[in-house]
């Protein structure tokens, strides 16, 4: 009975750590079913969502069930990638529960990297970006700046609670009015170029593939929820750079 | 000249891979696939290919890519393909849209975002085209060379 909870208690862990990193929905739900076929039940089901996980176990005398709410919190592969290597592990040494749970335990204890580290490889990989839609080597240069300042704001807007639509707004839209202060000081840069640049982290490529690969696996709800997430994203990006060109032209800004 | 844009495009990738903590051990494999992708989307565009198609088959051979990956280095697909798939996704679209519709050019504003949208659907159809290629031999073929290796995709 209490090896049962154990056991699915364990087999939850897994699935929410790979929800709340960036894991597609069937990786969840085969880890799961892995982790728990890993211990001789037959007797088991499933359901993942993107949202939420619903697991139980039945057994003669006692049935236990379990229900988590995911929230998603940022993405983390390093996670997922722990996760995945425990399951294999679990499946192929045999660990007991709790030895597994006190593993589990330490995958979602890795850290994410530092918000130096972020924030370089972030400003680096929008210059990179600038230079890949036709930028010069100035709007490079001011792509790193602009775009190494996206993690400490983001994770500003973190820490405030804000939610996922508005601080994509507020990031594109912080971005923008970056680039136009920049071209107000009358500084030779393309515009365009460097915002385009400089939005490519803000872009919902997780969730898309996410939500292609649950519509490929069956999972059409799920794909669809992270679908309108993805589109949410785009059009909350569009909003962001959108109100601060106008707000530029209201104003009376020449041309960009 | 595409020497310089695939170096340019690893770097993007590679950085974008720190961007999202993935495992330090994987990030030059994360920047592999940046330039694949790259390098087919330039070779197709060389040859004189449609937009779309050279979106289809770039992502299309980046998840081949990744899972080939995935296989041999015992990684989920999804390390690589995160970080891998933010080049083709249509971000400049995007910001062409919203400017053209603040600029009231509503033509020039359906016509970018029909693009955006068209090029998201390219994107969707090559990866599941790349999903849906048959690895079952490759996979065990590499896991009779190590020992086990259950659940790899």
């Amino acid at each position: 009975m209490q090896k049962n909870k154990d056991i699915l208690h364990l087999a939850v862990f897994a699935g929410e750590i790979l929800i709340k990193n960036g894991g597609e929905i069937s990786r969840a739900e085969s880890t799961m079913r892995h982790i728990i076929e890993s211990y001789d039940i037959k007797d088991y089901h499933v359901y993942v969502l993107s949202n939420g996980i619903f697991a139980n176990i039945e057994s003669e005398n006692s049935h236990c069930c379990l229900i988590r709410h995911v929230a998603f919190g940022g993405v983390n592969l390093e996670r997922i990638a722990a996760v995945n290597q425990l399951s294999r592990e679990i499946c192929s040494l045999h660990y007991t529960p709790k030895t597994a749970l006190k593993k589990m335990e330490s995958c979602q204890k890795l850290q994410n990297h530092s918000i130096w580290e972020r924030s370089f490889g972030s400003g680096s990989g929008c210059a990179a970006f600038t230079l890949l839609f036709g930028g010069n080597i100035l709007d490079c240069l001011f792509a790193l700046c602009f775009g190494s300042t996206i993690q400490p704001f983001l994770f500003y807007c973190q820490k405030k609670k804000l939610s996922r639509p508005f601080y994509s707004i507020a990031t594109s839209a912080y971005i923008t009015l970056l680039t136009i202060l920049a071209h107000i000081l009358s500084i030779p840069i393309h515009v365009d170029m460097v915002t385009i640049g400089c939005i490519t982290p803000l872009l919902p490529g997780l969730t898309l593939t996410n939500s292609i690969r649950d519509f490929f696996n069956g999972d059409y709800l799920s794909g669809v929820i992270h679908m309108i997430e993805a589109l949410l994203t785009a059009l909350c990006i569009a909003t962001g750079v959108g109100f601060i060109i106008t707000l530029y032209h209201s104003l009376g800004g020449s041309p960009l | 000249m595409i020497l310089i844009q695939l170096l340019l495009s690893f770097i993007a990738v590679f950085s974008f891979s720190v961007m999202f903590c993935a495992p330090r051990s994987q990030y030059v494999f994360c920047g592999l696939c940046g330039c694949l992708s790259q390098g087919v989307y330039r070779l197709l565009e060389a040859f004189g290919a449609n937009d779309m198609i050279c979106i289809l088959f770039s992502t299309f051979s980046l998840t081949i890519l990744t899972r080939i990956l995935s296989i041999l280095r015992r990684t989920p697909v999804t390390i690589y393909l995160v970080p891998g798939v933010l080049p083709l996704v249509p971000g400049a679209k995007i910001y062409y849209t919203s400017y053209y519709l603040m600029m009231n050019e509503a033509k020039n504003a359906m016509f970018m975002g029909l693009d955006a949208f068209k090029t998201a659907g390219a994107i969707s159809l090559g990866i599941i085209f790349g999903l849906t290629i048959p690895m079952q031999r490759f996979q065990t073929y590499v896991s009779s060379k190590s020992n086990d290796c259950r659940h790899n995709k």
